[in-house]
């Protein structure tokens, strides 16, 4: 172990390993379980929450009961159940991931397609003769970009932490993997006298978040047509 | 000219189920619209005018009742059936601000009604027309790239026409075009939809709650209340004399801008507008009427000719002869 | 000329507001000036964007700021300055001596407080009165504005339009303030209830002695029940006088014009003459008259003057250097 120098940017860890390298190793697999379980949450969850939101009654209730029990349970705990299930890999995190992203995008779309819908634009998109599947393409779902985008930001950032906690917990990605998270776990033994083991994938996990909440509001202004002068 | 009315309305009617009960939006309309006249239709909350003018063009199912439009009987055409007539039957909407998608600018919006018909193909030809189309309704071809939000609700509403106008309808039905105006403005968007009436030949219904406007704009005017017709009649006749009790209540209801000597008197009715769920079998103006007798509680009134082209639903007011309404209450 | 000055509640002098927004400062009020005399209602009319809901708030000081600025004039209650006094003289005196209602009688009541409550809110505001006491008093109220007292324990939602408005006056005038600032009070409401609640406040502000600045575009509410007229534009009292004056023998080629865009005063057929071209961008600082570049009668002085308001008759006065052309005074014809 050695402490942060010219040769280790970041020091060396408890098994000599070069930080600096696997923090940067390590990003590879935030970034890709982050953006990965999103990206297919926010597939599935748009496509679910505007067909409910869009046709309301029973479909409406159906969608949103099932909704409803998959965001009642705690994503750790859906990771441990495709875990033991299925072993631990970082394919099956992702996966487990996907399920709590899915669940809110399921509800914010829902809600902000059940808004537009009611507005005049709709009505006056259907007077014109456009057919359904145009007007929710082409007139609803771009009016709903606002709210997803900035959920998707925050959720890439929720996910990363996620990720984290659970390679924390051991049920993640698998050791010797450069994970974020599992460096937390592994330099805990050695916070008394070599807190940089710790702290450093830590601060990573931090300025990440961050950064993509501010890329998240800066996207939704600039994709705000209003916002044009 | 061909006698045959542009549009024809039986027995229309349109019913909502609520968790509360059955909600009378529309119950038994009928009438009829010449080809280049107006037909306003006046009332207040709850009336069933908006309705009326949605179930006209299918943008929503009628629950029973006839439109027929062209000699053709529209009630059951399929969604499909209805796209080509869309080109036929327009709709301007009440609300600048909530009619036009945020997301399009002006040269989208007044071109995607032409786009999605096929009218024009060339895209250099496409934007001729709009901008065509934005000089017949005065919006200058400096706008083409500007977004709603950007504009004032004038300018909004004109982009409403030029939508409406883009598919060369024969029918527009006005939901409340001028209602979110100011005052001069509303003046400059009349004179355009009247000039465009004349230019082109077309048949407005031009819903509103706004008397004074209905009167300058239309030929004839259709009263309703809570769902039903009360009172139908060529504009200048329904002014001088209203016969239908609610008529006259709301005639005497508009504040007049007039101060002085030659302001005329004010009655204000009681009560307020009644619920449209789960009515009773009885006039609908019962609880608010001055004039109230036996024969009112019976049933609902039918609409009864009482004169050339003046039509009125009410127990007092029957086949021709002159009943003088006096006063019960 | 002018009554004596003890008759005049409020009087706004020379008000002047601004907006600091990010796309620039908006002029929204530049050098007002009008009084009212106590018991006395004024109508300031004038189309969206003239500064009328403005004028109203500054008379309460109640501009927010950010980002609204007053900077300059004064408005005098009684004599005392609203703008130097100090916050708790200010408490005092909003909801208790003068007292505001607003347009949109769906959003100005709380939805989780009885009606009941929030007359009675108002009245243990200004009055050291028991909770009882003052329940009683929202009772009274309620009775005043024609609802039954027994619906004082009912929610807003409850209510229909025009009765949520009801209970906004009775809100409003249970502390029987000394003046009230009716901010478009009838806009959103049915024609019929419209007239209902016109009448209301008409009889009132009657029964309480008290004054009414009455803001609104409709000059058929004005006409109604104003016994005073000022008309705004762009910021500005263009024309001020009785609602005889101002209706009958106008004088401002904007107040012309206003009445000419009127449907209701002519014949089918004829073509509107609506007032060509638009208000001015409030953000751009005007030289000379405000409504020049719309106007027929405009000369060169107008472009380059800012016409001030000055008696024309005895209770009547227009800022137009040109008024001559439109205004025929009392006797002619």
């Amino acid at each position: 172990m050695q402490w942060p120098s010219w040769e280790h940017p970041f020091g060396t860890d408890e098994l000599g390993r070069d930080i600096f390298i696997r923090i940067l190793y390590g990003a590879r697999y935030s970034l890709l379980i982050g953006c990965g379980s999103v990206l297919i949450g926010l597939v599935i969850g748009v496509i679910m929450g505007s067909i409910a939101g869009f046709y309301g009654g029973l479909v409406d209730q159906v969608i949103m009961r099932v909704n409803d029990m998959l965001y009642a349970i705690p994503n750790i705990m859906i990771a441990v159940v495709v875990v033991s299930l299925f072993g631990t890999s970082t394919f099956n995190l992702l996966l487990a991931l996907c399920v709590t992203c899915a669940t809110s995008f399921v509800r914010i779309a829902r809600a902000s397609v059940m808004t537009i819908r009611g507005q005049e634009y709709i009505e006056s998109a259907y007077a014109m003769g456009l057919p359904t599947w145009k007007v929710i393409l082409k007139h609803i779902i771009p009016n709903c970009l606002s709210p997803i985008i900035v959920q998707v930001t925050l959720l890439i950032g929720s996910m990363i932490i996620a990720a984290s906690s659970l390679s924390f917990l051991g049920i993640g990605v698998p050791s010797p993997a450069p994970e974020w998270g599992a460096m937390l776990s592994s330099g805990r033994s050695q916070i008394r006298n070599a807190p940089y083991i710790c702290v450093i994938p830590g601060l990573a996990i931090m300025f990440t978040v961050l950064a993509l909440n501010l890329l998240g509001d800066g996207l939704r202004d600039a994709l705000d047509p209003k916002l044009k002068k | 000219m061909s006698d045959e009315p542009i549009l024809k309305v039986e027995n229309l009617t349109k019913h909502f189920v609520t968790p509360k009960g059955v909600l009378h939006a529309v119950d038994g309309l009928n009438f009829e619209i010449q080809k280049g006249k107006t037909l306003g239709i006046v009332g207040e909350s709850g009336c069933g005018k908006s309705t009326t003018g949605r179930v006209i063009l299918k943008l929503t199912k009628p629950t029973s009742g006839k439109i027929i439009f062209e000699g053709k009987d529209i009630t059951n055409y399929s969604v499909s059936q209805m796209r080509p007539l869309r080109c036929e039957m327009q709709m301007i909407f009440q609300d600048p601000f909530s009619s036009l998608d945020p997301r399009q600018s002006v040269m989208q919006l007044i071109s995607e009604p032409i786009i999605q018909h096929k009218l024009i193909r060339n895209k250099k030809d496409i934007e001729k027309r709009t901008l065509e189309l934005m000089d017949i309704v005065g919006l200058s071809s400096r706008y083409t790239n500007t977004y709603p939000h950007e504009l004032d609700g004038g300018r909004r509403q004109r982009i409403g026409v030029a939508r409406a106008l883009a598919l060369n309808p024969k029918l527009i039905v006005c939901d409340e075009p001028v209602s979110a105006l100011d005052v001069s403005i509303q003046a400059q968007v009349l004179n355009l939809l009247k000039q465009l009436q004349k230019d082109f030949g077309l048949t407005y219904i031009f819903i509103t709650h706004n008397l004074s406007v209905v009167k300058y704009f239309s030929d004839d005017i259709a009263v309703m209340y809570l769902g039903q017709m009360v009172e139908k009649a060529p504009s200048d006749i329904i002014f001088d004399n209203p016969l239908h009790p609610y008529t006259k209540a709301l005639l005497q209801a508009v504040p007049v801008p007039i101060v002085g000597k030659d302001r005329p008197p004010r009655q204000l009715i009681k009560g307020e507008i009644t619920s449209p769920v789960n009515l009773p079998d009885e006039c609908r103006f019962c609880s608010r009427c001055d004039y109230l007798q036996e024969e009112c509680h019976k049933g609902d009134p039918k609409l009864v000719e009482v004169e050339p082209n003046h039509f009125v639903a009410c127990a007092r007011v029957k086949d021709g002869s002159k009943v003088t309404m006096e006063k019960t209450c | 000329m002018k009554e004596e000055n003890k008759d005049l509640l409020i009087q706004v002098k020379d008000l002047k507001v601004e907006y600091d927004t990010d796309a620039g400062v908006v002029y929204a009020v530049n050098g007002l000036n009008f009084e009212i005399e106590k018991k006395h209602t004024l109508g300031l009319v004038g189309e969206t964007g003239a500064g009328k809901t403005t004028t109203a708030l500054s008379i309460l000081n109640l501009v927010p700021n950010p980002p609204g600025v007053i900077t300059g004039g004064e408005v005098l209650l009684e004599g005392k300055n609203v703008f130097k006094m100090s916050v708790e003289e200010l408490e005092k005196l909003r909801g208790n001596e003068v007292a505001m209602i607003f347009q949109d009688p769906m959003t100005a009541l709380n939805p989780v407080m009885t009606v009941g409550e929030q007359i009675a809110e108002s009245v243990l505001l200004h009055n050291s009165i028991s909770e009882a006491e003052a329940m009683e008093r929202a009772k009274e109220m309620l009775k005043m504005v024609g609802i039954s007292e027994n619906r004082s324990s009912d929610y807003p939602h409850q209510f229909s339009g025009g009765m949520r408005q009801r209970v906004v006056i009775a809100i409003a005038l249970a502390c029987k303030p000394k003046l009230l600032i009716a901010d478009e009070p009838t806009t959103a409401l049915d024609v019929t209830i419209q007239a209902q609640v016109l009448a209301l406040i008409q009889d009132l502000i009657a029964k309480n002695d008290m004054a009414l600045l009455l803001i609104t575009h409709d000059l058929g509410v004005v006409a109604e029940i104003c016994d005073d007229v000022a008309v705004v534009y762009s910021g500005q009292i263009v024309e001020k006088g009785t609602a005889d004056d101002v209706f009958n023998h106008k004088a401002h080629p904007y107040t012309e014009g206003l009445f000419n865009s009127l449907p209701n005063l002519r014949k089918r057929g004829e073509d509107l003459e609506p007032i060509k071209g638009m208000m001015p961008n409030p953000m751009e600082k005007i030289v000379g008259c405000s409504f020049a570049p719309r106007c027929q009668y405009a000369t060169d002085q107008c472009f380059k003057e800012i016409p001030t308001l000055q008696g024309i008759a005895q209770t009547h006065s227009v800022a137009c250097f040109h008024y001559d052309a439109v205004f025929s005074p009392k006797g002619s014809n």
